[in-house]
Order: C-alpha cells, then sequence, then structure tokens
C-alpha cells in the first residue's frame, strides 16, 4: 500500500483553445484532509470529475487507492465517495427512494449509520427531493456519501447551500469519518476560513496549473506578510517578494520564505511597518493575483 | 444477468409499469382487432418501448449514476434487457394470452405459424433497434429534437400500421425477421462482453466555448421576442418537415389516409407539447420581466399553446386538402381549448402551497385527468364514435372554454403561492 491515496501524474485535460488543465501533478497523502483550492473556472472540478472516472485526461495518468483509475473505476468507485452540487435525486421522486436505489450498489452500507445521519442533516425518508431546498439536497448527498464504509471521500463544494449549523455539522460527521483507519478525504471549496480550521494540507490551483501545495502549516508558514512604505515610484525586482495591495505608498507584501529571506527587504528604498499574520485566504488572494499579473511574480510598482 | 443487473432492471420496470401496462392494452387490442380482420399485420408496441428502454433505462449524464460502481458490462446487459429482452418477453407472453383467450371465446384467430410469425417480427424489430440504439453519443440539442420528433413519428405509425407479415409479405418478411433476429443476437453477446457501453466524458461539461448560435434573422433579440421567434421557427421547421413525410406517406399508402391522419396529428402535437419546455425553460427569466402576475400568466398559457394551436391549424389543412379524415371546425375548436388548458399542467404541483384544503386535493388530480381527458378525446375521434354524437360537440367546447378560463386563474394563483423555479424547470425531468 503506497502512502498516496491519489496521484496525479501530470495529467492534462485539453477542451480547444478555451481551457486546459495541467500538466498537473499532485500527491494526496493517505490519512490526510486535503484541500484543493482555487478560483472559479481553475479546474478544480474538472480534475475531480477525471479523479471518479467521468472523464479521461489528454495525457497523464491518476492512480486512486492504488489503482489506475482507468481500469480499476469500478473497484475506485467502491471504495470512494463522492459529493458534488451537481448530483440531482430528483428522478428517483422521495428521498427514500433515492437511498433505496444508491444502498444496493454498496455491500458496506451501514443502514444505522444512515438514519442517524438522517437525523443529524434533518433529511426524511418521505420528502419529495424536488420539495428539498438547495442546501437540503447536499445534505442528501451528503447523507448518501456517509453512509457506507468509503476509504476515500471526494467533496466537491460540500458546503454550497448549508447553512452555519448545517456546516458545522458536515465537518462533525467528516472528523467522525476520519476516525476510521486510513481515511482520506480531498475537498474542494470555496470556503477558506472553514478549510484552514479542517484541512491539514493544500494544493493551490489557478488556470488548470498547481501554484503551490503542502503541509496547510508549513504552507502559512513559508510565506510571511508585511505591511510597509516605499518611495514613490521605486521599481523594486525581488525574486519572492509580491505587491499584494498598494494604497499611495503604503504597500502590503507577500515574502515567499523559500526563495528570499525577510532582511532581503532591508532597502533604503523600503521602509518595514509591521508583520501581518497570513491566513489560508490572505496567501490565496496574494497567489492567485500574482499569477494573474502578466509581468509575472514581481509586479512593475508605479504610482497607485 | 447478474443481481445487479436484475436489481437495476426490476427497478426501471416499476417505475415503467404505466408505459407497459398502456402500450400492452393497445398491442393486446389492437391483436384482436387485426385478427378479427383477417389483417396479415402485427402491431409493434415493442418499438415504442424498446425506445423508451434506450431513452430512460440508463441517465448517461447524471453524475449520481456515473457515480455508482457499475461495470461497463453490466450497464450494457441491462440497457440491452431495457430495450430489446423485457419487452420482447412482455409482448411474447401478452400475444400467446391474447391468442389463448381469442381461441377459448371463440373469437377468429390466426394458426399458430401465423403468431409465430408476428413472434419473430417483433423480436427482429426489437433486434434492429438494440442495434441502432447502442450509441451513446449524445447528438446536438437541434439534433436531439428532430430525432425524437422522428422516433415517435416513426413508432407511432408502426404502432398503428403494423408489420407486414404473413404469405402476402414475402420473401421481404422473411429477410427482415432473419436479419432482426441475427442483430438481436450479435447485440445480446455484444452486451454481455460489454463492448458497446461507454460512459460519456463529464470532465469537461461547461469548460468549452459555447458554440457559435446562428439564428434565422441574425439579429439581436430582446424582450419576449426572445422566446415567441426561436418557439415559433422550430414549430415551423417541425411542422414542414412532418407535413412533408405524412403526404409523401399518403402517395405510397393512399388508402391508409385515417391511420396517417392519426400519426401526423398524433406525432405533431406530442412534438408541440415538448416544444413548449421552451416556454418553461425561461420560466426564471420570465418571472424577472416587468409583466404584472395576470400577464405572465396570460403570456405563459399563449406562448406554451402556440406550437398545440400552429399545428391543429395544419392538421386542419393538410385533413383537408390531403387526407380527407374527417376533421372538422367543431372538433378542432375542442382541441384547441384543451391546449391552451393542458399548459396549467407542467407548472410543478406538488410542492405549491396551497391556502385552501381543497384545492389542495383536488388541483393535482385534476391537473392529471386533463391529459387522459384530452387522449381519451382523439380516441373517440378515431372511433368515430364522437362524430356520431354531435350533441357532445357543444358540452365539450363548452367544457374547454371553463378548463381555459380556470386554467388561467389557477396558473395566476400558483404564480402568486410562489413556486420554486427550481424544481419547475425539471418537472419532467427523464430517468
Amino acid at each position: 500500500m503506497s502512502a498516496s491515496a491519489i496521484e496525479f501524474q501530470g495529467i492534462q485535460k485539453s477542451f480547444g483553445l478555451a481551457f486546459s488543465l495541467g500538466p498537473l501533478t499532485l500527491s494526496v497523502p493517505r490519512g490526510s484532509i486535503y484541500a484543493l483550492i482555487g478560483p472559479n473556472g481553475a479546474g478544480k472540478s474538472t480534475a475531480l470529475n477525471m479523479l471518479m472516472g467521468m472523464g479521461e485526461p489528454t495525457l497523464g495518468s491518476i492512480q486512486v487507492l492504488d489503482r489506475d483509475i482507468r481500469h480499476d473505476e469500478v473497484e475506485i468507485k467502491r471504495r470512494t465517495a463522492y459529493v458534488s452540487p451537481d448530483m440531482d435525486y430528483r428522478a428517483w421522486g422521495t428521498v427514500g427512494r433515492a437511498i433505496d436505489f444508491v444502498r444496493g450498489f454498496y455491500p458496506d452500507w451501514s443502514e444505522a449509520r444512515c438514519e442517524e445521519l438522517q437525523f443529524a442533516f434533518g433529511v426524511h425518508r418521505d420528502t419529495r427531493v424536488d420539495a428539498l431546498s438547495f442546501g437540503a439536497r447536499m445534505k442528501l448527498a451528503l447523507v448518501l456519501a456517509l453512509s457506507r464504509d468509503a476509504e476515500l471521500l471526494v467533496l466537491d463544494e460540500p458546503t454550497l447551500g448549508l447553512d452555519a449549523i448545517a456546516r458545522r455539522q458536515l465537518f462533525a460527521e467528516l472528523l467522525k469519518f476520519m476516525t476510521g483507519e486510513g481515511r482520506t478525504i480531498l475537498i474542494s471549496s470555496h470556503q477558506l476560513t472553514d478549510l484552514e480550521r479542517f484541512a491539514d494540507h493544500a494544493a493551490i490551483v489557478n488556470q488548470g496549473r498547481l501554484l503551490t501545495s503542502g503541509r496547510m502549516d508549513t504552507l502559512v508558514d513559508r510565506y510571511r506578510q508585511f505591511d510597509a512604505r516605499v518611495l514613490r515610484d521605486t521599481s523594486l525586482s525581488v525574486p519572492g517578494v509580491s505587491v499584494i495591495d498598494r494604497q499611495g505608498d503604503r504597500v502590503r507584501l507577500l515574502v515567499d520564505g523559500d526563495l528570499v529571506s525577510a532582511d532581503a527587504l532591508q532597502m533604503p528604498e523600503i521602509e518595514i511597518l509591521a508583520q501581518v499574520p497570513l491566513t489560508l485566504e490572505d496567501l490565496f488572494l496574494a497567489l492567485i493575483k500574482s499569477a494573474n499579473t502578466r509581468s509575472g511574480w514581481w509586479p512593475h510598482m508605479s504610482a497607485a | 444477468m447478474n443481481p445487479t443487473v436484475y436489481g437495476l432492471l426490476k427497478r426501471y420496470l416499476a417505475r415503467s409499469v404505466w408505459l407497459y401496462a398502456f402500450l400492452g392494452l393497445l398491442q393486446f387490442m389492437m391483436a384482436g382487432v387485426y385478427w378479427w380482420r383477417g389483417y396479415d399485420r402485427v402491431p409493434a408496441a415493442g418499438v415504442l418501448l424498446g425506445i423508451w428502454g434506450a431513452v430512460a433505462a440508463l441517465n448517461t449524464h447524471s453524475l449520481v449514476w456515473r457515480s455508482l460502481p457499475l461495470t461497463p458490462r453490466d450497464a450494457g446487459v441491462f440497457r440491452w434487457w431495457a430495450m430489446a429482452g423485457a419487452p420482447g418477453i412482455f409482448l411474447t407472453l401478452l400475444t400467446l394470452v391474447a391468442w389463448a383467450s381469442q381461441r377459448s371465446s371463440g373469437f377468429p384467430a390466426p394458426d399458430a405459424a401465423a403468431i409465430l410469425d408476428g413472434l419473430i417480427a417483433t423480436w427482429a424489430v426489437l433486434g434492429v433497434l438494440a442495434m441502432l440504439s447502442r450509441s451513446l453519443r449524445r447528438p446536438a440539442p437541434r439534433l436531439r429534437q428532430a430525432k425524437i420528433a422522428a422516433a415517435i413519428v416513426g413508432s407511432t405509425l408502426l404502432l398503428l400500421y403494423g408489420l407486414p407479415v404473413g404469405s402476402a409479405a414475402r420473401p421481404y418478411s422473411m429477410i427482415f425477421e432473419c436479419a432482426g433476429l441475427m442483430l438481436l443476437f450479435v447485440s445480446a453477446v455484444r452486451a454481455r462482453r460489454g463492448v458497446d457501453w461507454r460512459w460519456p466524458d463529464l470532465a469537461g461539461r461547461g469548460a468549452g466555448s459555447a458554440p457559435l448560435r446562428s439564428t434565422l434573422w441574425g439579429t439581436q433579440r430582446y424582450g419576449i421576442s426572445v422566446i415567441l421567434i426561436p418557439l415559433a421557427q422550430r414549430t415551423a421547421i417541425f411542422a414542414v418537415v412532418a407535413t412533408v413525410i405524412i403526404v409523401s406517406l399518403q402517395r405510397v399508402f393512399p388508402r391508409a389516409s385515417i391511420a396517417l391522419f392519426w400519426v401526423y396529428f398524433i406525432g405533431l402535437s406530442t412534438t408541440a407539447f415538448l416544444l413548449t419546455f421552451q416556454v418553461r425553460m425561461a420560466f426564471q427569466p420570465l418571472r424577472c420581466l416587468p409583466l404584472s402576475v395576470k400577464q405572465l400568466a396570460g403570456f405563459l398559457m399563449l406562448f406554451g399553446a402556440l406550437p398545440g394551436l400552429a399545428t391543429l391549424g395544419l392538421t386542419l389543412l393538410i385533413n383537408r386538402a390531403v387526407l380527407s379524415a374527417g376533421l372538422d371546425i367543431g372538433q378542432v375548436a375542442t382541441f384547441a381549448f384543451i391546449i391552451i388548458a393542458i399548459q396549467v399542467f407542467p407548472v410543478s404541483q406538488m410542492t405549491m402551497p396551497h391556502r385552501s384544503k381543497f384545492l389542495e386535493y383536488w388541483m393535482p388530480r385534476i391537473q392529471r385527468v386533463l391529459v387522459p381527458v384530452y387522449m381519451g378525446l382523439m380516441a373517440a375521434g378515431w372511433n368515430e364514435a364522437y362524430g356520431r354524437f354531435t350533441w357532445m360537440r357543444w358540452p365539450l367546447q363548452a367544457g374547454g372554454v371553463v378548463l381555459c378560463i380556470t386554467g388561467y386563474f389557477v396558473l395566476v394563483y400558483q404564480l402568486r403561492a410562489g413556486i420554486r423555479p427550481s424544481s419547475n424547470e425539471n418537472a419532467f425531468s427523464p430517468g
């Protein structure tokens, strides 16, 4: 058994000229809660769909639970649970019928667990699916995913439409899920505050490419954020230092600790005012902003 | 058949029982009529059951289905049973029961060889269908609509006219039966090997660039015409194509005018009913337009009814010009009222909060009765019962007017009650 639950090996997926994913190489450690973060259209859902065999990569390979998705799609699906806001159970009529249908495919289905989850999420068997709100439909999808003994949980925007109570309930259930041996969760969400507390690993993708990845604590520790004052018309080009925001002569800088030390900012043009605590959301915004700036990692600083 | 396929098939048959019952009854009655009149034909309800199996057995673009651990072999075998196996067994048993009951009650019934010939023809049709429906590639929406319309018209024609069998149709019927059985066998073997089934690629949904759309007039549209013009275009295209086909068929089968008329009417009115989705799909944008609830209800009813009314007008014209099946203005008016009134039907009634207990109980029932009434009127017209009882026209037309007016106020009430647009848009979602 390898240490990785999921291995994306140089996968690429092209959709004409409009969008292409990859090349993406990513490893999700077994037993981790892995957050896949990215702006809208970054390719997160495409990657997750390919992971579940819903589309084939143009190039590269995907290993899930030590199996190749091309050859062992069914076995992988048996051991993996998937939740997406696009999963539509309305065709089954009632919640009970949807549960009965899905249950038939999984020998490891736990009826007691299913009932417990229905109670916890407030989803009732007799309710018609089309009478459920969007959030309640997500809860149904979560009940169906968590009612069995899956090794891997793939969650695409699971908090979409959920209120604060349901979100807290969800994370409690996910933590309960993680108490099992060798369980892994891959979660894609825009709720970065939740992810920062919940996940232990993260990867940030943008325009189909991986920007950074690693353990959550090391990822946040690697970068530092400073408020500084700079002389007007200063054009700085220090690799590993990025301007996140500028208001007159005040700037907010992001420093990549792996590339440059904080001493590199000891320059006559820059006066460091304070080090600002960095959250995952700050880091995400800074990295995406930097990546999207046409001039590259170090943007040209002109007067604001 | 393994337990997974058996479980899937059991659920599929449970949710298709209404169609099996309806078409089974039709096949039973039509077989009796053919035997009584001595026609060398066999009704082909299997085509509709097979098409239903091909379309409804597996929802290939549903993430729910796609996330299930279902092997391509199981999916292929299940689909084959839904398309060919189950309809074939059902119709075989039904034909044998019909034959036994006809013989035991002293009604005319063909000999065993003719029955066997009919059964082989039924299986052959299912074989052809199973082979044709292997492809899973989803056509473009316009082509899909055209395919659905063609399939409905073709299968209704086969259902009503039947398949020619017996000595008069030989050797063509024998060639068809041999080829059909061979295709049935090949499709079964291919399904068992799992070579036919391949799930479509869903990873790219929404990621590709939007296709360039051309319109007939190519100009930017605003307001209500955004919905009205495409609706009128599609109605006109379907009506013209159907008219050309039916006039051509009338030249080939000059004695089948009445059957052709009903094929034309049922095919086109069904297509027109599907076209009203153009309006239903635009429900959310329509609700955002600066229109009062009463105006919106009026537009919804009129726009929804437009394809049906256009079809009806064309049917009347084509009947007078070519088919002479006996449709008159009174019947047309009755149908028109019903077409307008049933526009209230697709608006979801299940989630609507009713203030009145009476409405809560009766409204869904009334809405469900409207379509059978519509079908019943057509059937009555076909059996000439309607033609004999001329006094029936007035109450039917008065009933139609009442239905229209009531329907309008029901729609206004529904719009005011606040329907969930999300549940309304997919009121008839497949699967």
